[in-house]
């Protein structure tokens, strides 16, 4: 009986070796993080970037995988909250190999899981939107100490204020209100208008705050509207996005409102309904891809990527979908270029020069690991449900 | 828009959010005068009723009104369910257990609602249209608003005669005056308190149903409004229903003004303060007279 019982355990060992262990060898996946706000308050710009994610990782595995090896990605969730971000990272780290990290959405989260990263040398592509992840040294006390080995695929915040003062200026606007949402992101716009107004000769004659959750932003619109502004700016994305448009109407409130360039989403006609109408934005190319002239060299790039993105989650992808997209292509192609190794990877990645991606036209270099412009940025309004290209 | 016309705006805008924190207020203040505890499921309640009016308005085409009385009566039903099910059967009775559980219970809940809905923020079509009415004065606001102050008006009347007039009315204020004496004389305390956790629901349901227009909602919109109607029914002085008024409209009207006329910034520190400095002076409440009159 013990004999028998042996027989059988060692036929089972061989058949598992000689059929498992080659098929084993060679689908061994290239695994990469990625880290998401896929609950709490950013939840629906961390899931739509987990899905653009999920997208490009379909299609290189569609296409036979990098040197016949799958990628596959390894997920963990931010629940946008910085302490749970660098928990959500450790965990996946502990118990996987990977080669590169794609997230995490928030800039707070971000700043909490960047000194990790570069401690463990890991090769990070952020989706967040705020410039102090590469700006800001990794040690206070020495200005040289900059991020090495996180890069950020969102064109810079600064930028994306100068476009919306350049636009003002253009069309006659010159004294503005500045609403700003009273935590991190707000106070970040609140800094940039103070340094790129001035430079498009726009004065910000009025600046209020409002917290995150108000139900009513009428007190502060009431207060801008008091020194006959000719044009407003809100800096928040969220539901306030829909109530400023809605007290903004309520009020009869003239001057035309821009908001940030994070709005360009589909929640925001969720939130502000019919009085989103006429609402003015900075966003990436690919809310309005079918409207770009045809020399754009991005248009059938976006043309595709939207059409496989609607195919896969059956609905219209946000601005943000954008930086998901370009975070994970560019991580692809210097996986490609040098192999699942991290540091290898890592230069890769500096050195991508003239990527034509969904948010612009990238050349990253050590000095700048954005590699976008202010060019790359457009503007467009809010008309119908949709988004109509403005500049 | 001269100086006065901001004066009447930011009134105005105060009494509005002043009465929906009056009205979640209420919903604290029903629960505590019939058990004693803090129900922080309440904030859920708030979410909850503006959730079920999206569903049924946006998703199933339902009719408004109906959809109203629908939302109010599934959230009415969940208070329910809490207490027979998790309070009636804690074996610990202790409030500050009671408290507790009522934590849990709200997490579960908006982690449920989390599943169902998804983490968007959503509309709700307004009641009648959109269009700005323009006040004597200069204030502007839009139909909304009329329909949140006349609910308002029209729960906390009802609730008067509920509570002056009808004999479960008085059997709930006796029960909140002492539970053991009107255990004594025959009031069922199971069902004052299952009544209590009911009404607070579908309350809670209101405060949802008639913001969600203006301020669309979420799984976890309630939040903020239920500690908004929390502070306030502090503020009136907690269990006492003409308190939760003027605590909810002090509370609405403090936050408008004060972001108007000092600092948009610190409008909420500004509210806050004030609240302290009340309890500095009167620990009570506005109106609290102590523990021995609740009602």
């Amino acid at each position: 009986m013990k004999k028998k019982c042996f027989m059988v355990v060692v036929v089972a060992l061989a058949v598992s070796f000689l059929m498992g262990a080659p098929f084993c060898y060679s689908a061994e996946p290239i695994k990469i993080a990625g880290i998401f706000a896929l609950t709490g308050r950013a939840a629906h710009i961390g899931t739509s970037q987990r899905d653009a994610v999920i997208l490009a990782i379909d299609d290189v595995n569609q296409k036979g995988g990098i040197n016949g090896r799958m990628l596959e990605m390894v997920m963990g969730d931010t629940e946008s909250n910085p302490t749970k971000a660098v928990m959500a990272l450790k965990k996946v780290l502990e118990s996987q190999d990977v080669v590169a990290i794609i997230g995490p959405t928030l800039t707070g989260t971000a700043m909490a899981m960047r000194g990790f990263i570069e401690k463990e040398k890991i090769p990070t592509f952020m989706h967040s939107g705020g410039d102090v992840i590469l700006k800001a040294p990794l040690d206070k006390k020495d200005p040289n100490s900059m991020p090495k080995w996180t890069f950020k695929s969102p064109y810079k915040a600064a930028d994306a204020m100068g476009k919306i003062c350049q636009y003002m200026s253009k069309h006659g606007i010159k004294n503005i209100g500045f609403l700003y949402s009273n935590e991190g992101f707000g106070k970040d716009g609140l800094r940039n208008v103070m340094v790129q107004a001035p430079k498009y000769g726009v004065t910000v004659a009025a600046q209020e705050a409002f917290q995150p959750r108000d139900i009513d932003i009428t007190a502060q619109l009431t207060r801008i509207n008091a020194k006959n502004v000719d044009g407003i700016i809100a800096w928040t994305v969220g539901p306030a996005m829909g109530i400023i448009a809605k007290n903004i109407k309520q009020l009869g409130i003239k001057a035309p409102l821009f908001e940030c360039h994070g709005a360009g989403d589909p929640i925001f006609w969720k939130v502000a309904g019919e009085a989103g109408e006429g609402v003015m934005m900075p966003s990436t190319k690919i809310v309005v891809g079918d409207q770009l002239p045809d020399t754009d060299v991005q248009k059938k790039k976006i043309i595709d990527y939207v059409k496989a993105y609607n195919e896969k989650f059956k609905h219209e992808p946000g601005t943000m979908v954008a930086y998901g997209a370009d975070a994970a292509f560019i991580v692809i192609e210097a996986i490609k270029k040098a192999g699942p190794d991290r540091a290898k990877i890592r230069d890769a990645i500096e050195n991508t020069k003239g990527y034509v991606g969904m948010s612009g036209i990238y050349n990253i270099s050590p000095q700048d690991h954005n590699g976008l412009s202010m060019k790359d940025i457009v503007m467009i309004k809010a008309t119908k449900g949709s988004w109509k290209l403005l500049e | 828009m001269d100086f006065s016309q901001q004066i009447a705006q930011y009134i105005v805008t105060g009494l509005t959010i002043g009465a929906i924190y009056a009205i979640v207020a209420m919903g604290f203040n029903i629960i505590h005068n019939a058990t004693g505890i803090v129900n922080f499921a309440q904030c859920e309640f708030i979410s909850l009723g503006g959730m079920f009016m999206y569903s049924l308005v946006v998703l199933f085409k339902v009719n408004l009104i109906i959809s109203f009385f629908i939302s109010m009566a599934g959230v009415a039903l969940i208070g329910a369910l809490i207490e027979i099910g998790p309070i009636r059967h804690a074996r610990s009775k202790e409030i500050i257990v009671l408290i507790f559980l009522t934590i849990g219970l709200s997490e579960v809940l908006r982690g449920t609602a989390q599943e169902v809905w998804g983490t968007d923020n959503v509309g709700v079509p307004a009641f009648s249209g959109e269009n700005p009415i323009h006040l004597l004065g200069g204030a502007t606001i839009v139909p909304q608003h009329i329909w949140i102050f006349a609910i308002t008006v029209l729960v906390m009347l009802m609730l008067h005669y509920f509570f002056k007039k009808t004999l479960m009315g008085k059997a709930m204020r006796a029960t909140a005056v002492n539970r053991r004496a009107a255990a004594l004389v025959g009031i069922s305390v199971n069902r004052i308190t299952l009544f209590s956790f009911a009404f607070s629901g579908a309350l809670g349901a209101v405060a949802g149903i008639i913001i969600a227009p203006i301020s669309t909602t979420s799984y976890d919109t309630g939040i903020m409004l239920g500690l908004k109607g929390f502070a306030a029914a502090i503020l009136g002085g907690y269990g006492n229903f003409a308190g939760a008024i003027l605590g909810g409209v002090i509370l609405g009207l403090l936050e408008s003004l004060g972001a108007g006329l000092v600092s948009s910034q610190y409008k909420d520190a500004i509210a806050f303060f004030i609240l302290l400095l009340v309890l500095f002076l009167k620990p009570t409440g506005i109106m609290g007279y102590g523990e021995a009159e609740r009602v």
